[in-house]
């Protein structure tokens, strides 16, 4: 309990509680204000999740009246027709309740609806929007909503108090949160070892094992505090600036496989609580743990992170794994969290328990022992020879310090044996990933080719040789059937000559063969009967962009990428995109495309912010416990010189890491399968203003126009962007540090700085979003231009991020050498007061 | 003049650590500062050095401001191991002062040598021994053979041979000219270095040049205490009479001149103890007049 309680009283000295209080609330308020201004739009959301009934119903209706025109209604469609004049008058009312704002009278006329509807499907009548379980599932959640008094509520804006921390959950309760719960508290002990107040500890009257539970507690009631303050936030803020509706009880829809359920989303909350809270348990255990051999806060952080990342991508991969009593399994809990309660999911919270404890206990056992994982030799040979450098300007000299200090603390090596580890385990569930693809893509041409052949082709000929026995070689239908003949004759052709000559490693027939059905989804090839499997849902654009991809496939002589025939663009339709996303997800264990797969998946954060915390404390990393700073400043070099040659060290040392591994990671792809083609194209979106320019040479399609970037130009741009970035955060965090002397504020302050900054650039000021720097650290979206499109902004280019970046970088530097120059020149005597005793009590013994 | 201090004021908030402290330092000169625990010693040290602004007064370097960095290349300022990187070797401290003050590895190797820390210059400092990390700081100090060398607690935690070598090497180099101002709880080795001393109290300086009132005193053990008291004020010989001990002050008598003295009026000398007086008796009176440490 002591150990505890003084656990606690550092935490609170440290101000960590307080710095975690203002992320949660910066997060939760930044949320509430973006559903907030979304309120004014709750009607029109409202009406059109209305308009497929609408239009299902003016259909129906329409057509059952042309047949009541015609006199030839039957008894069952003049039921059809009663019923469904009822739902056109339910609409009626349903719409103009949203117009008046009458959301409390919603869920009844929704029954009154739901009600007239299923009438009308019974009396077999065709309403396609609320087909099959569809209105099985929106009776169940109107029923829920009546017999809980509930009235309608903006879920997808919530502002009502128990809504809207559904949502918060769904933000908070994730991977970020363990991070940043890692980031905060996951030093714990390793602190202790780096400030060597670990041997006062342990040389108290108490057991070891005390000490460690007590450090586990108090991270155990940090989890606490965190999930106390995120839940009091957010129902607090909504409380005051939303609606104060207690809707508890509102209904919350789970599915396990194609079962489905509604539970309250007060249910949904506490089960959110508690497998987010079973994954902390056993992070703070491995961390635990861990902290027996590392002695470094971050080596841990690092080494946790792998950990975890390794445990959880090998249980997604393995079937095997997923069970209950596998701690990585609850690290799912978004999934979890959307699976039906079953009586068995406290047994996720027992296994964490189990796990935890058995992880505290092996640290315990250990504890006892001195032991180090990387217990490196204490003698070293100089560097140079030992040689000096006697005639090189002052920055380089604190630049070779720097680096000499970085290889001397080898934190930089284990961060770049953690990485490359990494990239070779990803490398591998990728080529697993990628030949999955491969084999489900050929078995889906396989088989969409023995379906047309043994299904299709048979009626069809049956149909021909019936109309033409009929003599009927004028009518249409034959027309249609003969094409629809020739249509799939020559998909077989192509089909098989595909599959064959793929097998034979010849993939040049199977990219004829894409081109051949792109064509035919967009109309170029009359198909007959046969309908192209999503070319509604793609959409215009994605089969413009699908052809024109082929035919650079062909002229480049390239080896197509899979899986699907489509082009992934934004302009899918929203409802099917998961479905047709992941039949046209194209995945390559090749080296260049394996770096693709890098960037387009934002794995670069994975690296920025390692070299960050490495390499970004500054001036504040020499103001620790260590007070280094003095003897820097006691030699003949200007403070401004000393962070300079820090920042260039960071730079330099970061950038190399960073292009050492991505090309390990374009290396390690070539040597298990090739180097990839530089000419892959990737899908760039030109803005139409560029589009509707006369030197346009791009493709011109429905929602505007694109061309193609060559696979090499996109790696090139994004590395490029990479480095600036990463400069930039440099730059920046060690700028911080000539006023911030706590090297956790600054990580904390500069990642703050860049989250509001991109948030505000491409939320707020979208006119200005081209100027901002932090705009570019959406990489994929700035190089292939879908930002240019998505916020109508044809300035944002990667010149123009590179401009900008520069100049920000250069503002900074200017403005860091500025604020030197005034410290020097003016004395503020009060506030200079204050930071010297801070100052001179360090400098007492 | 080397160092010259000119009405330092420092404060924290409403307290006022130093009130107007000025001081001077000339070639081969050793000055101590002197001062309880929180009375401004490393305030001053660190406003010499520019690691803190003051907010009044001037410091002269060799007749330059200390703000420029350069100052640092005829100056050495020992600090507290505080300011030593555990993760580097003591090597790499020495050779970044080389890269940074154009010193050859043969000069870095001969200081070291001097100091008698080459044998563990290739090991990390994080395995040092508080000992091995004052040799280092002070290796560092030197390495630049500065024209004025600015010690905080040189002696903290040196075992007595060290400290017996570091107190010659800074008299050796007080000797070469270069002058030395040094802070230190150790009166007694303060004794053994310098008679200039400079007392810090409640922010002011109270300087004394104690060399005039140094006294060597000696403590005899006698079978007749009285009628030795009674033989040696006869030969006007300084003696006091503490408790039951006797004390003598030497100043121009040879100490076997009184053996013989006593022997001849039959008085045995059992034993016979060297005390150095002065500078802390003048620190007793300083600090301990207004009833205790300020």
């Amino acid at each position: 309990m002591t150990t505890f309680l003084f656990e606690l009283k550092k935490i609170r000295r440290q101000k960590k509680l307080l710095w975690l209080f203002i992320i949660i609330l910066f997060c939760i308020s930044g949320l509430f204000f973006q559903n907030y201004q979304k309120q004014s739009t709750m009607s029109e959301r409202a009406s059109k999740a209305i308009e497929p009934y609408i239009a299902d119903s003016n259909t129906s209706y329409n057509n059952l009246k042309a047949i009541e025109m015609e006199g030839s209604l039957t008894e069952l469609q003049t039921k059809q027709l009663e019923e469904v004049i009822k739902v056109g008058k339910e609409l009626v009312d349903w719409k103009a309740a949203i117009y008046n704002g009458k959301w409390d009278k919603i869920p009844n006329i929704e029954h009154e609806f739901l009600m007239y509807v299923q009438q009308f499907i019974s009396h077999g009548g065709d309403f396609k929007s609320l087909e099959g379980s569809k209105l099985e599932k929106a009776m169940k959640k109107n029923d829920w909503l009546l017999a809980h008094n509930l009235s309608y509520a903006d879920e997808a804006f919530p502002v009502t108090p128990v809504l809207y921390l559904k949502d918060v959950i769904m933000l908070l309760f994730g991977g970020g949160s363990i991070f940043l719960l890692l980031l905060f508290f996951g030093n714990i002990i390793t602190t202790e070892k780096e400030h060597n107040t670990w041997r006062i500890l342990t040389t108290q009257p108490i057991p070891k094992w005390n000490i460690i539970v007590g450090k586990y507690i108090s991270l155990l009631f940090m989890l606490f505090i965190f999930l106390v303050m995120i839940l009091s936030i957010g129902i607090i803020i909504p409380l005051i600036f939303g609606e104060r509706v207690f809707d508890f009880q509102y209904p919350q829809y789970v599915s396990t496989g194609k079962a489905y359920s509604y539970i309250s989303t007060s249910s949904y909350v506490l089960r959110a609580c508690m497998f987010f809270g079973s994954a902390c348990l056993f992070t703070f255990a491995v961390v635990t743990l861990l902290s027996n051999w590392l002695k470094n806060s971050f080596t841990l952080i690092l080494s946790t992170c792998f950990i975890l990342v390794v445990g959880y991508f090998t249980t997604d991969d393995l079937v095997f794994f997923q069970n209950t009593w596998n701690p990585y399994q609850v690290f799912h809990f978004s999934e979890l969290i959307a699976n039906i309660p079953k009586s068995t999911d406290w047994l996720y919270l027992l296994s964490a328990l189990i796990w935890s404890i058995s992880l505290v206990g092996i640290s315990i056992i250990f504890s006892e022992k001195d032991t180090s994982l990387f217990n490196f030799s204490g003698h070293k040979k100089p560097f140079w020879n030992g040689h000096t450098k006697r005639n090189v300007r002052s920055i380089w000299t604190i630049s070779v310090f720097e680096f000499r200090k970085a290889r001397r603390r080898g934190l930089m090596k284990q961060v770049n044996m953690l990485f490359s580890f990494l990239i070779i385990l990803g490398y591998f569930f990728l080529a697993g990933e990628t030949e999955d693809k491969e084999k489900e893509y050929v078995q889906r041409v396989h088989d969409d080719a023995q379906q047309v052949e043994m299904l299709l082709l048979p009626t069809v000929k049956e149909s021909i040789a019936t109309l033409e026995k009929e003599q009927q070689t004028e009518n249409t239908q034959l027309d249609l059937m003969r094409n629809t003949l020739a249509y799939g004759t020559k998909m077989i052709e192509k089909n098989k000559d595909a599959i064959a000559s793929y097998e034979q490693g010849d993939w040049r027939p199977l990219v004829d063969y894409q081109l051949f059905q792109n064509r035919a989804a967009n109309g170029d090839i009359d198909t007959g009967q046969l309908i192209i499997e999503y070319k509604t849902d793609l959409g215009q654009f994605s089969i413009d962009a699908s052809i024109a991809e082929k035919e650079w496939l062909i002229e480049h002589d390239i080896r197509p990428i899979f899986s699907g025939e489509y082009v992934r663009t934004i302009f899918w339709d929203e409802d099917l995109k998961n479905d047709v996303l992941k039949a046209n997800q194209k995945i390559d264990n090749s080296g260049l495309y394996s770096l693709y797969y890098f960037f387009e998946n934002y794995l670069y954060f994975i690296l920025i912010l390692p070299f960050l915390f490495l390499f970004g404390s500054g001036l504040a990393g020499e103001r620790g416990k260590k007070y280094t700073l003095n003897f820097l400043k006691t030699q003949p070099i200007k403070e401004r010189d000393i962070l300079t040659g820090k920042t260039l060290t960071a730079a330099i040392l970061s950038m190399v890491s960073c292009a050492a591994l991505c090309l390990l990671l374009v290396l390690v792809g070539t040597l298990f399968n090739r180097f990839g083609d530089l000419n892959y194209p990737v899908l760039y979106y030109d803005h139409t203003s560029i589009v509707e320019s006369v030197s346009y040479t791009g493709h011109v399609s429905k929602n505007g126009g694109f061309h193609f970037l060559a696979l090499g130009n996109y790696l090139w741009e994004s590395m490029l962007l990479v480095f600036l970035i990463l400069l930039l955060i440099l730059v920046l965090s060690n700028f911080l540090s000539i006023f911030l002397k706590n090297t956790f504020t600054i990580y904390i302050a500069t990642i703050a700085i860049f989250t509001v900054g991109y948030v505000v650039s491409t939320q707020i000021l979208e006119d200005y979003s081209y100027l901002s720097p932090f705009t570019y650290l959406d990489i994929p979206k700035v190089v292939n231009g879908e930002l240019t499109m998505v916020l109508n902004q044809p300035g944002i280019q990667v010149k123009t991020g590179c401009i900008v970046l520069i100049v920000s970088t250069v503002i900074v530097l200017i403005t860091g050498y500025l604020s030197f120059y005034l410290k020097t020149r003016t004395h503020r005597p009060l506030k200079i007061g204050r930071r010297s005793k801070d100052l001179s009590n360090k400098l007492k013994v | 003049m080397i160092l010259s201090v000119n009405n330092i004021h420092k404060s924290y908030g409403k307290e006022e650590v130093l009130k107007g402290i000025s001081f001077d330092i000339n070639n081969s000169e050793i000055v101590a500062l002197v001062g309880p625990n929180g009375s401004g010693k490393s305030t001053l040290l660190n406003i010499i050095n520019n690691l803190l602004p003051a907010n009044n007064g001037k410091v002269n370097i060799l007749g330059g401001s200390n703000k420029d960095p350069e100052v640092f290349r005829k100056i050495s300022f020992m600090q507290d191991n505080t300011v030593l990187y555990d993760y580097l070797t003591g090597y790499d401290h020495l050779q970044f002062i080389g890269d940074l003050q154009r010193i050859t590895k043969k000069h870095i190797f001969e200081t070291a040598e001097r100091i008698g820390i080459d044998g563990y210059l290739n090991k990390k400092v994080g395995h040092y021994s508080l000992g091995m990390k004052q040799h280092l700081l002070l290796a560092m100090a030197l390495i630049n053979q500065p024209k004025l060398l600015i010690l905080d607690e040189p002696l903290n935690g040196l075992d007595p041979t060290s400290a017996i070598k570091v107190r010659e090497l800074l008299l050796e180099l007080a000797e070469q000219g270069t002058a030395i101002l040094l802070s230190s709880h150790n009166l007694a080795e303060i004794d053994k270095v310098t008679s200039n001393i400079l007392f810090l109290k409640n922010g002011v300086l109270i300087h004394e040049d104690l060399s005039a009132h140094k006294q060597v005193w000696y403590e005899i053990k006698v079978m007749d205490v009285e009628m030795a008291e009674f033989i040696l004020s006869e030969a006007n010989i300084t003696t006091k009479f503490e408790g039951n001990r006797l004390y003598i002050c030497l100043k121009d008598e040879n100490l076997q001149n009184i053996f013989e003295l006593l022997k001849l009026h039959n008085i045995v000398v059992l034993d016979i103890e060297k005390k150095i007086l002065g500078t802390e008796e003048r620190y007793k009176k300083i600090f301990f007049s207004s009833g205790g440490v300020s």
